[in-house]
């Protein structure tokens, strides 16, 4: 938890910054010659660091972070939560909640999938392709939402230059972390999860000593909010903006995942990814990619012979052999065929309906979710810029900052 | 706030036993001095930790914070769905705020979350529904999603009852904070609003300071109470933060195990609720969608009732309504206006087409009127009445202008291609021809038309094409020293261009009126017919989601449950070869049969599903065909129709009309049969395997001498060989055999042929012995049989209906709806042996006429001669073979059936003539295969039916196991962790320290 107290307790107590943006080319209080290089180096945020810091966001840390996050449901948050541990935080109650959403799904497709007439060839059949059918819906599902969520981070994030997924490590202080076999030493969280605590010291460039070395990371984001480089206290002037954002982000982030999410499954609903079918893409895939062309001991003798009959272009003779024409031109294949086009195709056949009624829902659903996002984008660059704003300036300092 | 706990100087749950002494004690403040300083170029901060005070015991003096006005919500169960409603539409504001204004907490965004997941999936079960065909399907989109959220907000719910009955912690109790927020009390672990439970009756009720004070004088009585159950000791020093530490653990323990088991039980649950929903909205949506269709019909059948004349008795003096507008008027037929103002631009407005414009309006008759029966009948009128589809060619001053110039062309033409110097050596004749002359136009129409009609046609215009290339030649022949090849090329080029003209003057003449009058004519037929349509829909089409489809979907379960079949018996009738599985089904019939109580129960429940069922269907057959006396809908579309076709446009619509209906009231009754033969048919085999051996033993003789003198008779000649016991023994597994096995045509034929089990021939060449034995497995109800069905749906005792006159009506009634059932079953049987039995004859035509026997005999020859001795008992059955005939004969052979049946009733036979009555029978009772497989006039044969049943009832069990075991596995392991919870463990050590006596007056 957030608090004066804890904060205080970090800035007093313990000096020594591992956050690894601004800490990377600052003054630490610790002789160098004492220190590991402060490099970019992310091992360095994994090793169990003193207090809070900032983490990268990479695409190697972000997957451990999710594998790191995943595995400590059942590992730690279970034990500890079954037995009622006084520390348990709400933070490891809102972990645990994504585990019905885990087991759930593969639940229902098992029942699904136990209610199928196995002994009826046809009926089987039948059941095999909605269950396809069905996962394809899953896959789609989530495709939507992450769409949604990235159309309003790199909005944000290019307008603002704010990563509303900056994850970093929370350290959980030793004084409370008392359960011995489930201990639980770090937490990872982002920066921004929170529009009422938001982590603003991560932000500080700790080890400066100009108070403009300090602001850095504020400065730069307030350039982006089009705040001019006179403005007193950027910090203070940039939080009230940033805290906008992140309110208006969330709620569209939401709100665009409720409308991704039914167009991926009203496209997931149609018939172009019928015709394709999951059963021609694995083909394309084992047997027109990884398929092998005869035995490759064979295929190292024979190029042993072509080799020797002309010293010329065995290289040529090797693709030849490995069929690698083939190979490229299955995997356009797959990507185009199977993926591409019939994603394009179901867009169509959604929007077209094969009712009246399925006409109207495909339309309305297409264009709310081209309104919705077009809005989100419109509200978020115009309502959060900083630039009709009144600044307190460094000559006028009677003005207030207001929203 | 990690620090500022450990400042607390008061209870705190000890984890370290060894030193549980020195943890209780006040924490003492940092030392100022550990204290340095990150940033020196600032003015130095002193720490001072917070003062240790026991919170909700001490008022802070000096600044006063807001006094806290949050409460505990405490509602039953429809205010907490009121107030869930409501807090949805604050959601929505919440919305608003934040994403237009960017004004907002991460409270009221989370809530926004909760909003946007219920929205989505609205949405997602809309877009699915929308993609559904069926209303039931739609529906269960929604049913699907309702009962997920359903689940997930109700095992939270079911999980808190016990926890809270064991530990009196509700893991759900919410609460409202001083800003109105509903929250979870036990929301975040780490934040124990321990006030909220200053105020709260022993009922867990909140009150009023005021009230709270009028019954108790101390503070926190329901958390004492609640410390009791926990059982926190009550002598020790903060006992309520003791408490609320415990509930804290307890409801920490709930709420994992909340989230262990959410993502088994939300799909179980939602599964299982889903499961049985299934039942009642398939039904209510059965009911209202057939109540519907029913009432639409109804509503038509009137409105024919007076267009048909109905209600006048005498035939003859009935005026039916055959204007088509008056007719579309009392119908209220709405033709549909973008198909009329199609039509009309096509038809033009001149009354005359081109070739192209008149092919378009051909095309668009082709496609709107495709299916309908009314195309051919339609292109008929047309051709033959109205004569519209004949070219014609209209003689005026027009016609003769073109043809100067195309003649003259044509000659202009041959002469641009010659060189100059030949064409100067051509006589004026040619060179300066200028068309064809008045006089040889003339010529023309002399020679070839002598009508004097303006407009030719088809005949008349093509001897005038052939005399206008032949009489300008005329001229050209005649001249002298003209070389040949150039009249050759002359005369070429006239054909040409003289047919060219002429194809370009080709139009189409198209009497509006009338063909308006075609198609609104064949309009209203489309209408009517989709009227019907939508009725059959919900009733006896073959299609999802009508009666029919229900019926099916349910009786063969109820019929296999009925016989009740082991696991493994099942698997083998479901997975197994269908020779194997009828091989199941025998058996376990035989066993069936064996033991009469349950014979009777099996018989009973079959019969039951079986008259339900079949009497659905019928009543909407009732009501689109009717019966011989009163006619249902569809038949009086059918007379309407015809009539009107035949008044407007003579036979040639009428004839194919009437066919057109006849078969579509055929397709119904046929599908009608289907069902009922496929239900009745597993009663008959059960009838059948009852009564085998006694059968068995009318056919073989009752002992090995009755057996043996039956032998020499040729019709025994594939029991030759045979003793008694083994010709016995292989009739009995014959006989079976073609009670369960398939039944369509090549298996029928090759069972009539096989070789009976042991021996070396089949039962086909023989007339007695095909008589015996399918009449048996095809025939009527045994009496035994039929008095256990009629008995089981009487369930007023005789006894009990001597006392009481309406209990004795009423007893009355229920046998009277017994045997209408059963006689239905009869009749039933009775068609399908004479379908049968029929087609053994047809299979014998190909045999030597020497033994071609059994062509004189007639396949309901049993019933009739039953009929003919007295037996007044199956002239219902009589009734109902009549009318299944009726969609086929005319009127004058359905009332020779009717006035045969009147002699049987009355017992005038002899008055009427043995013979003339088996006559009758015999040549209109009918009930031929000889055009259609005998598999689309019958229905599923025995063991298919069973195998199908068998495939459900395995996926449903398959299912049950799954989703049961899931849900008692869990609830089992719930139950075992809840047993634990509020426990002392490793993670609370549950160390007290001792009150010192000077606190309050406690035991």
């Amino acid at each position: 938890m957030v608090t004066v107290s804890n904060m205080m307790n970090n800035f007093v107590n313990k000096p020594v910054s591992y956050g690894s943006t601004i800490a990377s080319n600052a003054k630490t209080y610790i002789d160098q010659n004492f220190q590991s290089k402060n490099t970019d180096d992310s091992k360095k945020n994994f090793e169990r660091p003193k207090e809070d810091c900032l983490v990268d966001n990479t695409l190697k840390n972000r997957i451990k972070i999710n594998w790191d996050k995943t595995t400590a449901i059942p590992l730690v948050h279970f034990p500890r939560g079954l037995g009622g541990a006084p520390d348990y935080t709400f933070f490891e109650f809102l972990q645990t909640a994504k585990f019905p959403y885990y087991v759930g799904g593969p639940i229902l497709a098992a029942l699904f999938y136990a209610g199928v007439k196995k002994d009826n060839f046809t009926a089987a059949n039948s059941a095999k392709k909605v269950a396809k059918h069905m996962a394809l819906g899953v896959g789609l599902y989530y495709l939507g939402a992450a769409v949604a969520k990235s159309i309003i981070n790199n909005t944000v994030k290019a307008s603002r230059g704010i990563d509303l997924n900056q994850p970093y490590m929370k350290v959980i202080p030793t004084s409370t972390n008392q359960t011995g076999v489930f201990k639980k030493d770090f937490e990872y969280h982002k920066v921004f999860e929170s529009a009422d605590f938001t982590r603003w010291d991560l932000l500080y460039n700790k080890e400066a000593n100009d108070p403009k070395e300090i602001n850095k990371t504020y400065s730069k984001i307030a350039k982006k909010y089009g705040i001019k480089d006179d403005a007193n206290d950027v910090d203070s002037t940039v939080k009230p903006l940033i805290k906008k954002t992140i309110i208006m982000a969330r709620a569209w982030q939401y709100a665009l995942t409720a409308f991704y999410v039914t167009l991926g499954i009203g496209m997931a609903n149609q018939k172009a990814w019928e015709k394709g079918s999951l059963e021609g893409f694995k083909k394309t895939i084992t047997h027109g990619i990884f398929g092998s062309r005869g035995k490759v001991k064979d295929i190292l003798e024979k190029a042993k012979a072509t080799a020797n009959a002309s010293k010329t272009n065995t290289a040529v003779e090797f693709a030849k052999l490995w069929g690698l024409r083939e190979r490229l031109h299955a995997a356009k294949v797959a990507t185009y065929d199977y993926m591409i086009k019939p994603f394009g195709k179901s867009f169509m056949q959604f929007w077209e309906g094969h009712s009246k009624a399925s006409s109207i829902a495909g339309k309305s659903v297409i264009l709310a979710t081209g309104a919705a996002t077009l809005t989100a984008v419109m509200l978020l660059l115009g309502k959060t810029t900083g630039r009709f704003h009144k600044i307190q300036t460094k000559q006028n300092q009677n003005n207030e900052v207001k929203q | 706030m990690a620090n500022l706990i450990n400042t607390i100087p008061v209870y705190k749950p000890q984890t370290q036993m060894t030193q549980p002494q020195q943890s209780v004690s006040v924490q003492k403040p940092l030392p100022t001095s550990s204290v340095s300083n990150p940033f020196p170029q600032v003015n130095t901060y002193s720490y001072i930790p917070a003062k240790p005070l026991s919170p909700a015991r001490t008022t802070p003096k000096g600044v006063r914070p807001h006094a806290a006005s949050g409460h505990l919500v405490k509602e039953n169960i429809f205010q907490s769905m009121g107030s869930t409603v409501k807090s949805y539409a604050d959601y929505v504001k919440y919305f608003y705020k934040a994403a237009f204004k960017g004004e907002g907490t991460d409270y009221s965004v989370g809530k926004i979350n909760d909003l946007a997941i219920r929205t989505g999936s609205l949405g997602i079960a809309t877009v699915l529904a929308t993609s559904k065909l069926f209303p039931f399907a739609k529906g269960m989109e929604f049913v699907g999603l309702g009962t997920w959220f359903a689940s997930m907000a109700l095992w939270p719910q079911v999980l808190g009852a016990p926890i809270k009955a064991k530990t009196g912690v509700d893991i759900n109790q919410k609460y409202i904070d001083s800003y109105g927020r509903r929250k979870f009390v036990y929301e975040d672990n780490l934040y124990r609003p321990m006030d909220l439970y200053r105020h709260v009756d022993l009922n867990g009720k909140p009150l009023s300071e005021e009230e709270y004070y009028k019954k108790y004088d101390v503070d926190y009585v329901y958390l004492d109470a609640v410390g009791d159950k926990l059982g926190i000791p009550r002598d020790i020093k903060n006992r309520h933060e003791a408490i609320m530490n415990k509930m804290g653990q307890v409801a920490v323990q709930g709420k994992t195990l909340w989230m262990m088991t959410a993502g088994v039980m939300t799909p179980v649950v939602s599964s299982i609720i889903a499961d049985s929903l299934q039942e009642p909205l398939k039904n209510g949506l059965e009911k209202y969608r057939y109540n519907k269709q029913l009432k639409e019909v109804q509503e038509l059948d009137k409105k024919l009732d007076s267009l048909l004349d109905i209600n006048q008795p005498d035939l003859g003096k009935r005026r039916v309504n055959t204007n088509i507008e008056e007719v579309i008027k009392a119908l209220d037929i709405k033709i549909p206006e973008s198909s009329e103002k199609e039509f009309k631009s096509l038809m033009g407005e001149t009354g005359t087409l081109s070739k192209s414009d008149f092919d378009k309006l051909q095309k668009f008759i082709e496609n709107r009127f495709f299916g309908t029966g009314l195309k051919e009948p339609m292109d008929c009128v047309m051709h033959w009445n109205m004569r519209v589809t004949e070219p014609k060619i209209r003689l005026n001053d027009n016609l003769r202008d073109g043809l100067m110039k195309a003649t003259s062309d044509a000659v202009k033409e041959v002469l641009g291609g010659l060189k100059k110097e030949f064409v100067a050596t051509l006589p004026k004749e040619i060179t300066e021809y200028k068309g064809i002359s008045q006089q040889e136009y003339w010529d023309i129409i002399s020679h070839s038309y002598n009508d004097g009609a303006q407009e030719m046609g088809q005949v008349a215009h093509s001897a005038f094409q052939n005399m206008a290339q032949r009489i300008p030649m005329n001229r050209f022949k005649q001249l002298k020293g003209v070389d040949e090849e150039v009249i050759e090329l002359i005369s070429d080029a006239i054909d040409k261009k003289v047919i060219e003209y002429m194809d370009s003057q080709r139009h189409y003449i198209l009497p509006q009126e009338k063909l308006t009058q075609l198609f609104r004519f064949a309009e209203l037929n489309n209408q009517l017919k989709q009227k019907l349509a939508k009725f059959e829909e919900t009733s006896i089409m073959n299609i999802s989601e009508a009666i029919t489809a229900n019926n099916w979907n349910k009786v063969p379960d109820k019929y296999l449950k009925a016989l009740g079949f082991s696991k493994a018996e099942l698997a083998q009738l479901a997975a197994a070869d269908s020779s194997v599985s009828s091989k199941a089904l025998a058996k376990k019939l035989e066993e069936v049969v064996a033991d009469p109580e349950r014979y009777k129960k099996v018989l009973s429940t079959m019969s039951k599903y079986a008259k339900e069922a079949i009497s659905k269907e019928e009543k909407a057959v009732i009501q689109l065909i009717g019966t011989v006396e009163t006619p249902g809908t569809l038949s009086k579309v059918k007379d309407l129709m015809t009539a009107m076709g035949g008044a407007n446009f003579g036979d040639t619509m009428s004839g194919p009309l009437t066919n057109h209906y006849r078969a579509e009231i055929f397709d119904l009754q046929n599908k009608m049969r289907n069902t009922v033969d496929s239900f009745v048919r597993p009663i008959k085999a059960l009838d059948t395997f009852k009564n085998i051996d006694a059968e068995i033993v009318k056919i073989l003789g009752g002992n090995a001498n009755e057996y043996n003198a039956k032998l020499s008779n040729i019709e025994y000649y594939m029991f030759k060989g045979m003793d008694y016991e083994t010709a016995k023994k292989a009739l009995k597994a014959y006989i079976k055999d073609i009670a369960l096995d398939k039944n369509d045509i090549n298996n029928w034929t090759t069972k009539a042929e096989h070789v009976l089990p042991g021996g070396k021939n089949g039962i086909k060449d023989s007339l007695g012995m095909v008589q015996k034995v399918i009449g048996f497995v095809n025939g009527r109800l045994q009496p035994e049989t039929e008095n256990i069905i009629i008995d089981s749906f009487v369930n007023i005792s005789e006894a009990d209906a001597a006392k009481d006159a309406t209990k004795q009506a009423e007893r009355f009634a229920q046998r009277k709806a017994a045997e209408t059932f059963v006689h239905k079953c009869d009749a039933n049987n009775e068609i399908m042996r004479s379908r049968f039995l029929r087609l053994i004859n047809k299979l014998t035509v190909s045999l030597p006429e020497n033994r071609n026997y059994m062509l004189d005999e007639f396949p309901l020859k049993m019933f009739t001669e039953e009929l003919l001795s007295g037996n007044k008992k199956y002239l219902d059955v009589l009734d109902i073979l009549i009318d299944e005939r009726k969609s086929e004969l005319s009127l004058d052979k359905i009332s020779d059936l009717k006035r045969a049946r009147q002699a049987l009733r009355e017992s005038k036979m002899a008055e009427f003539g043995h013979d003339n009555i088996r006559k009758i029978f015999k040549d209109l009772l009918t009930f031929d295969t000889s055009n259609k497989s005998i598999s689309e006039m019958t229905g599923k044969n025995v063991t298919e039916f069973f195998i199908g049943a068998a495939e459900n009832a395995r996926s449903r069990n398959k299912w049950s196991k799954l989703a049961y075991g899931l849900l008692i596995g869990t609830v089992a392991l719930s139950g075992a962790v809840i047993t634990m919870m509020g426990k002392k463990n490793y993670f609370n050590k549950d160390i007290y320290e001792k009150k010192e006596s000077v606190q309050g007056a406690v035991k």
